[in-house]
């Protein structure tokens, strides 16, 4: 045993980081595939606001006359929906992974992890990888309901989707982890839920259309300035808008503009979690 | 390390948590595999190494973490409290194991424990109240230097009662009742049996042990304090609360 | 092997909820083909006239309505068609009066724009159009010339088309039916005219005429039927329809019959 022990020694340390950095992201991965209540979440989510909000409102919104507009975009309801759910199903996950951020700095992994050799940084773009890795397959699993929301997908539509989404979970999942790192106790993942997922979500132009055809004084008369504005800097508006380009070729806000907020969101929430993980 | 309470993964099963345990500590794959099949014979767990963590009963798990903490190389190991809340069998075991690390692979063992009799075995104890070494040394030399021999007597009649308090006043502990205690060493109690012998209901020795020297050292009041946040955690986490384990 | 069970395991349980998701694919959203199915016939809104979309003429009845006959065939439903004469007439579609009510179905020169798609659903494309200029003789470029504009259908890009006309200093006469078309270039009231690309290769080759599209700044379309939005079941076994139309080469007999062919997307774009 003696032998074996000076081999474990000699490895870089790159490779000893990058060994330990899949190590957590399989963890991560492997966990929420056995975790049976977020699998029930994945389906029953996307089932519900699809099939269930999308076909009962498909009637209200469709042209009944032609050349008479009923609905400002011109899509169906449940196209307009889709990619606002595949938004809801990353976000739900990406924060639920997060969250198990407290748990397992208490009581759990993190506690073991934290005294081996990987650095903190490492540990934590494991974790983040791994919950943005799942919030992905949770994504996913709406994109398979395409064919009933009548949204057509092309191998090029999805390669960008799919580039989108990353970007998207992984910025929600440092979300959800900078989040975890203020609160010291947990006792339910309800408070999230309510308290962030939900409001983040209505808010981000997802269930209703802010017109592109009206000006910004137009459309603080369609709706209450308040709505209006929440939304506007409400930023996953812009994930929604960018996502909704890609696949039903619906913009409301430049496409661009989702892109780079999503892609500061995440590298700034990152290094903030990162901040905290450092002084934890 | 092995910490108090399970940090094991209870969706894992037993042996990705070694392996994970091997990844994150940087331990090639080739040794990996081999250290994971000889720690889980040495902890007696390769019938369940496919089994869900969560299904190990807690002693089972305590195992589990001893053998994750054997996974990589290091010279010295920390047990947090491995025997809290276990049967007597597994603490026994848990011992063993301890013990065998000790001598076979040269490790530098650190425990700490609220069983004090667990302690005996040990090489060096030390004893900390609220942060503070209040001694550190081998476990006969505490008991030496914290820990008097107490010599128990019962007298038969109240005259001899009366002439040992008198005649050992400088080393009387004090009266319990009938008895008598009074500050001992071996020639006191073989002068004390020589002369008293035949007059005595009932003589004991109260043996210096660990405990006595804990407590003589850290006093006796109990240590209540307010469940922080962290408390409030663990029990919604124990309660079943989701997205915990 | 043991871990490989393992591994199977919690695949399974995301395979399970994957086979759930599709399954919920299979289930109708709608009722619309139910209802074509119920009436035994599906029917659409055509205008009068739209050479050679929609004509006349019996025993040539148009490519829309021969395409539209064998969408029926293959939903297995009676075809019944409603022409009306506003359709294409007035500028604002909303003047046609069709509605959810009159027809399931939208056919005779419908492109697939933004503009389409903002009001309706659009089948497959089936014959690509834009705009194409009509001369008695070749012309260089429409620069000065008088050239009469035929818009009919609406779905093409009209502002396109006016700020391109506009741009190249032409005097616009909007005109009302092919046949004010044809009499213009014969009588030399026009000396060009502009309309859908489709209706143009027809014309000229009914009246040997010159034709060429418009530059490629103006977009370039698909046709393809309009359906009411939301209607994904019908939808569904409309581009089923065509694709069976496709594949057993029925699609490419009836085009070739009405000469649409040579306006697909292979044909050269001649330089104007």
């Amino acid at each position: 045993m003696t032998n074996d022990d000076t081999t474990a020694m000699r490895r870089s340390p790159l490779l000893i980081q990058l060994g330990g950095l899949y190590g957590i992201w399989l963890r991560e991965v492997k966990r929420a595939i056995r975790d049976r209540g977020q699998l029930v979440g994945g389906i029953s989510r996307p089932i519900l606001w699809v099939l269930i909000l999308g076909i009962g409102l498909n009637p209200y919104f469709r042209g009944e006359v032609y050349g008479e507009v009923t609905f400002v975009v011109p899509f169906t309801y449940l196209q307009f929906i889709f990619p606002a759910v595949v938004v809801l199903n990353i976000l739900y996950t990406s924060v639920q992974s997060a969250v198990s951020v407290i748990w397992d700095r208490e009581f759990g992994f993190l506690r073991e992890v934290l005294v081996s050799p990987m650095s903190r940084g490492m540990v934590l773009l494991g974790k983040v990888l791994g919950g943005a890795t799942v919030a992905m397959v949770h994504g996913c699993l709406v994109l398979l309901l395409a064919r009933f929301a009548d949204v057509p997908l092309t191998l090029s539509d999805i390669v960008k989707a799919l580039g989108l989404m990353a970007m998207l979970a992984f910025a929600l999942t440092s979300l959800g982890v900078v989040i975890a790192n203020r609160i010291r106790s947990f006792e339910g993942f309800g408070v999230f839920s309510n308290a962030v997922i939900l409001p983040l979500y209505f808010t981000s132009s997802s269930i209703f259309p802010l017109d592109p055809a009206l000006t910004r004084a137009q459309a603080r008369i369609t709706y209450p300035e308040w709505l209006v504005t929440l939304v506007e800097i409400n930023p996953l508006t812009y994930a929604v808008d960018a996502l909704r380009g890609v696949l039903i070729d619906y913009n409301q806000f430049d496409p661009r503009l989702g892109i780079a907020v999503m892609a500061v969101a995440g590298l700034v929430l990152f290094a903030i979690a990162l901040i905290d993980f450092r002084r934890a | 390390m092995v910490f108090q309470e399970p940090s094991l993964d209870d969706r894992l099963t037993v042996r990705e948590n070694l392996e994970l345990h091997g990844l994150v500590f940087g331990v090639p794959r080739a040794l990996r595999r081999k250290r994971i099949e000889e720690m889980l014979a040495l902890v007696e767990l390769t019938d369940w190494s496919d089994k869900p963590a969560r299904t190990l009963s807690s002693g089972m798990k305590r195992r589990l973490e001893i053998a994750r903490a054997l996974i990589h190389d290091s010279e010295i190991i920390l047990f947090d409290e491995p025997t809290a809340g276990l049967d007597a069998q597994s603490r026994e075991r848990i011992w063993s194991y301890v013990r065998r690390l000790r001598d076979e692979r040269k490790i530098t063992v650190l425990v700490t424990t609220h069983y004090i009799d667990e302690v005996e075995g040990c090489d060096r104890v030390c004893v900390v109240d609220h942060g503070k070494v209040l001694a550190l040394d081998t476990p006969d030399a505490l008991k030496r230097d914290h820990c008097r021999q107490v010599l128990r007597i019962v007298p038969k009649s109240d005259d001899d009662r009366q002439e040992i308090l008198s005649r050992y006043a400088d080393r009387l502990e004090g009266e319990a009742g009938e008895s008598i205690l009074l500050s001992s060493s071996d020639s006191l109690v073989e002068a004390v049996l020589a002369e008293y012998g035949t007059r005595l209901r009932s003589l004991s020795i109260d043996a210096p042990s660990l405990e006595a020297v804990f407590l003589s050292l850290t006093g006796r009041e109990l240590r209540d304090q307010v469940a922080g946040p962290r408390e409030r955690t663990l029990a919604f986490g124990r309660r079943g609360g989701e997205h915990t384990r | 092997m043991l871990t490989l069970r393992r591994l199977a395991r919690d695949l399974g349980g995301l395979g399970i909820v994957i086979g759930l998701l599709l399954l919920v694919s299979v289930l109708p959203p709608d009722t619309s083909l139910d209802e074509v199915k119920a009436n035994g016939a599906i029917r659409a809104c055509i205008p009068t006239t739209y050479p050679p979309l929609v004509t006349s003429d019996p025993d040539r009845p148009g490519l829309d309505i021969e395409l539209l006959r064998e969408v029926a065939d293959h939903i297995g439903v009676e075809l019944l068609l409603s022409p009306s004469d506003a359709i294409g007439r007035d500028f604002n579609p909303r003047h046609w009066a069709v509605n959810r009510g009159k027809c399931q179905m939208l056919a005779g020169g419908v492109v697939d724009s933004a503009l389409t798609r903002s009001f309706l659903e659009t089948g497959p494309p089936y014959a690509e159009t834009g705009w194409a200029v009509l001369a008695p003789a070749p012309i260089a470029n429409v620069e000065g010339l008088t050239v009469g504009v035929l818009t009919l259908v609406s779905g093409l890009d009209r502002i396109g088309l006016s700020s391109y006309l506009r741009a190249n200093d032409v005097a616009v006469r909007v005109l009302r039916n092919e046949k004010a078309l044809v009499d213009g270039l014969a009588n030399g009231e026009l000396d060009a005219g502009v309309t859908e690309a489709v209706l143009a290769g027809w014309l000229a080759a009914e009246n040997g005429l010159w034709v060429a599209p418009l530059p490629d700044e103006l977009a370039r379309y698909n046709l393809v039927f309009g359906m009411w939005k939301g209607d994904l079941t019908l939808k569904r076994k409309i581009d089923q329809a065509f694709r069976q139309l496709e594949s057993d080469g029925t699609l490419a007999t009836v085009l070739e019959r009405y000469g649409a062919a040579r306006i697909g997307q292979n044909a050269p774009v001649p330089e104007l």
